[in-house]
């Protein structure tokens, strides 16, 4: 059974565990005035705006910063928070690195996609400016692009720049970009622990949607207006520990998804099965577990996606207490979204707040995931 | 909790060197290239102008074709996506399954996909569209019209394998894995943990990738990783040769269909060969290079024989990550020689990708079939271009071309490696 040692976090709520959780506590919302891009005529004005991070002076290594993408940041301050709480001596595991293991569930930054931007137009036809011309893509294109522009966009970067930081050269998982893919993050890393593949385990979820670009892709999904976009980062350093909150169940499952229509992008729909998938998978991963007195659901004010969780929760006799939902708290925060609930409901449990928790998350397109937490007597 | 052996019960693969599997393979028995100069592209301005290119993506069987349609038609077809689908259909085929998709092979919720993906690739016309019509426009607020609709769909590293489910109507773990070049064998290790412990009966698991066009070759042109041979495209992928410059971009896709051996026998599949066990492991080191000293490839193969119960002895032949660059060879070395000890003398090694190229977040899965394929036959493809061995590349690459081995091969070492640090390795068995 793999304990949570110790929570990173980097969110809209708060930069650093401490003022998350006490914001949460509070109520308090994380979304404020987006200041990112001029919001005029955008469906909405507000974002998840992670106050206070200033990368060159709060992350270890100033010259790496550079290298990196927002998402990468958030990732490694959450890392070094979530080591340093779990008290590794020197805040690394250095004495044994290919023991400890690093599972990330990460966006894809685009916003390298500027700098190519600045590239491709010096690289314009001087006589004809709409066209593009590839011989000049190395003369005058070249000065204009950073040639380590393109590795920013590596879905795997943030899980990179947190194994430099804490010098974890263990068992590795990136996963693509759902809210889910951070409690499938967090289940594949325990049981990496419990196959005795590694000791410890960073396990991540970052993600940057405040991002011009990006934020108008949530637009074709459907997510914006119903969501403000968001930012921040989880990290969980997991281990063995009889006191510490537990992870006690997993599972995850594909559900099925609205196909192609006119003004959808493929998967981006309801559920087909009303919620059937769901609701097995949440009475699976309850069965092994018990009574839950905290549910951290996946509603988030989609009425199409909202009608499959709500039905999959509901007449679960095992769910005691209230059911949750910190999006409209946090807004859409991508493949952070999931492990930032699980790492509110961790310290939540830790504080004597809630004994057992569920926390559910679901992808856009169609793949969930269930975890339920557990603090021991 | 009893675990399970995990077969291999169908392959499929879409190269530069053929459209399925068994010619993929046969080219590379052969010694054949696949890189050539680019044509899909006026590639005359870059410094590299060749590339491992795929000329005619097989068509897919009836329901399948009948799908993808449907995506084409809404401009949610991209390249890496349609490449997945041949290989997916070939091994899908291959392992028994039909146009009924998962449940023609077993209970749908006990079916998954893992696949190796990275972020889709914008094409340099669409960027190129928006840096002239839109520069000088301080929000990209206008250019949302211009958007084409599939735009997220096709950026998503999850696209292929949303498109895969459904077709095929899966109900278990459907995931996608983006650890760059071991994408697809980090996608076939997740694989066979899901298989083995009992989550899964099948798992359809590889991984794709399209990278030959312009905006991608400028990137991994500038950032000096490229070979840039023009003269000789055939003869620019020289893994430990030590006049190799750099690796070739490709593309293509590879699929394996994994199976709990129980299950497979059950209802009578064919046993193609054991996946036997898994390793991964980071560097920790830098974003684009391996460590000189081989401490990262060790530590994965290392895992993987522990997960495969395996001595090092026990391995015949190691299918390199072999990429051509300076350092990965040097690395790769390194880490077989800490590896392996005085049986590193006796080991197969050779590279798939001074063939075909390298496809990136596909190679894993492609390079697995061609070591299953070698175990199946006793035939291990040699390392095309290796004329002028690399001193500290010593070890024995089959430079002469395909060997038939005597008596045959029973363990095979896939390797792959990748930009951020991570490390994949996997074991196959012969059946």
């Amino acid at each position: 059974m793999s304990s949570i040692l110790g929570v990173g976090l980097a969110s809209p709520l708060g930069l650093g565990n401490d003022l998350s959780i006490q914001s949460w506590i509070d109520g308090t919302t994380g979304l404020r005035r987006n200041c990112r891009w001029p919001t005029e005529g955008f469906p909405r004005e507000d974002a998840g705006l992670v106050e206070g991070f200033v990368p060159r002076k709060q992350l270890p290594d100033r010259k790496a910063v550079k290298l990196m993408s927002r998402e990468s940041q958030l990732a490694v301050f959450a890392a070094v928070e979530a080591s340093q709480r779990a008290q590794l001596e020197n805040s690394d595991c250095s004495t044994s690195p290919n023991r400890m293991g690093a599972f990330a569930a990460a966006g894809y930054e685009v916003s390298s996609l500027s700098d190519s931007e600045s590239m491709l137009a010096a690289a314009r036809d001087p006589n004809e400016p709409s066209r593009i011309l590839l011989s000049r893509l190395f003369t005058e294109g070249r000065d204009a692009y950073n040639p380590l522009s393109p590795l920013k966009i590596l879905p795997n970067m943030p899980l990179f720049h947190a194994a430099l930081a804490l010098k974890v050269q263990g068992p590795h998982l990136s996963l693509g970009s759902s809210p889910a893919a951070g409690l499938v993050a967090l289940g594949e890393a325990s049981e990496s622990i419990a196959a005795g593949d590694c000791d410890l385990a960073l396990v991540l979820g970052s993600d940057a949607q405040v991002e011009e670009f990006r934020a108008q892709l949530l637009v074709e999904a459907g997510v914006l207006p119903i969501l403000a976009p968001s930012e921040g980062a989880a990290a969980l350093l997991l281990g063995g520990d009889a006191h510490s909150p537990r992870v006690l169940a997993w599972d995850t499952a594909q559900e099925p998804i609205e196909g192609l229509s006119e003004d959808r992008v493929a998967g981006y729909g309801r559920c087909l099965d009303g919620g059937e998938t769901r609701r097995a998978l949440y009475s699976r991963v309850l069965g092994e577990s018990g009574d839950v007195d905290l549910c951290f659901s996946d509603l988030w004010g989609s009425e199409e996606r909202d009608q499959a969780e709500r039905f999959a929760l509901s007449n679960q006799p095992r769910i005691k207490g209230t059911l949750t939902s910190n999006r409209s708290r946090m807004g859409w925060l991508g493949a952070a979204q999931g492990l930032t609930d699980a790492a509110i409901a961790s310290e939540l449990l830790r504080l004597g707040r809630s004994r057992r928790a569920l926390v559910t998350a679901s992808g856009l397109a169609g793949d969930i995931a269930a975890v339920v937490l557990e603090m021991p007597t | 909790m009893t675990e399970r052996r995990v077969v291999i019960t169908g392959v499929g693969a879409v190269s530069p060197l053929g459209e399925d599997a068994a010619s993929t393979f046969e080219g590379l028995c052969l010694g054949q290239s696949g890189v050539r100069t680019i044509d899909r592209f006026d590639a005359s301005g870059f410094s590299t102008r060749f590339a491992g290119q795929i000329e005619n993506i097989p068509l897919l069987p009836g329901a399948w074709s009948e799908t993808a349609s449907r995506y084409e038609a809404a401009d949610q077809m991209d390249r890496k996506t349609r490449l997945l689908l041949s290989a997916a259909s070939e091994a899908w085929t291959q392992a028994g399954g039909d146009d009924r998709g998962a449940r023609s092979l077993g209970r749908p919720e006990r079916i998954g996909i893992c696949l190796g993906s990275e972020v889709g690739r914008k094409l340099l016309e669409e960027v190129a569209q928006r840096s002239v019509r839109f520069a000088g426009i301080p929000t990209l607020q206008p250019v949302v019209p211009h958007l084409p609709i599939g735009e997220m769909a096709r950026m998503r590293p999850s696209h292929p394998g949303h498109v895969l489910t459904s077709i095929l109507g899966t109900r278990g773990p459907n995931r996608t894995v983006s650890t760059a070049c071991t994408s697809s064998a980090g996608a076939i290790a997740e694989a066979l943990y899901l298989v083995r412990r009992g989550t899964l009966d099948i798992a359809v698991c590889g991984g794709t990738d399209a990278l030959v066009e312009a905006f991608m070759l400028s990137g991994f042109s500038l950032l000096g990783a490229l070979s840039s041979r023009n003269e000789d495209p055939q003869g620019a992928s020289r893994p430990f040769d030590r006049e190799r410059d750099g690796f070739v971009l490709s593309e293509g896709a590879g699929v394996l269909m994994l199976e709990a051996e129980e299950h497979a026998l059950a209802r009578g599949a064919p046993i193609l060969g054991y996946l036997l066990g898994a390793g991964l492991s980071n560097n920790a080191y830098r974003i684009t290079d391996s460590p000189p000293d081989g401490t990262g490839p060790m530590i994965s193969m290392n895992a993987a024989l522990d997960d495969a119960g395996l001595k090092p002895e026990a391995v015949d032949y190691v299918n390199a990550h072999g990429t051509s660059t300076q350092m990965n060879d040097l690395s790769e070395t390194r880490g077989l020689r800490r590896t392996f000890g005085a049986h590193a003398e006796r080991l197969r090694v050779s590279s798939t990708k001074s063939m075909t190229g390298h496809l990136v977040a596909a190679c894993g899965a492609v390079e697995a079939i061609a070591s299953l394929l070698s175990l199946r036959s006793g035939r291990v493809h040699g390392t095309l271009n290796l004329k002028h061995p690399d001193p500290e590349c010593d070890l024995n690459y089959l430079p002469d071309g395909c060997e038939d081995v005597a008596g045959g091969i029973g363990v095979a070492v896939s390797n792959s490696f990748g930009f951020g640090g991570c490390n994949a390795s996997i074991v196959l068995g012969a059946p």
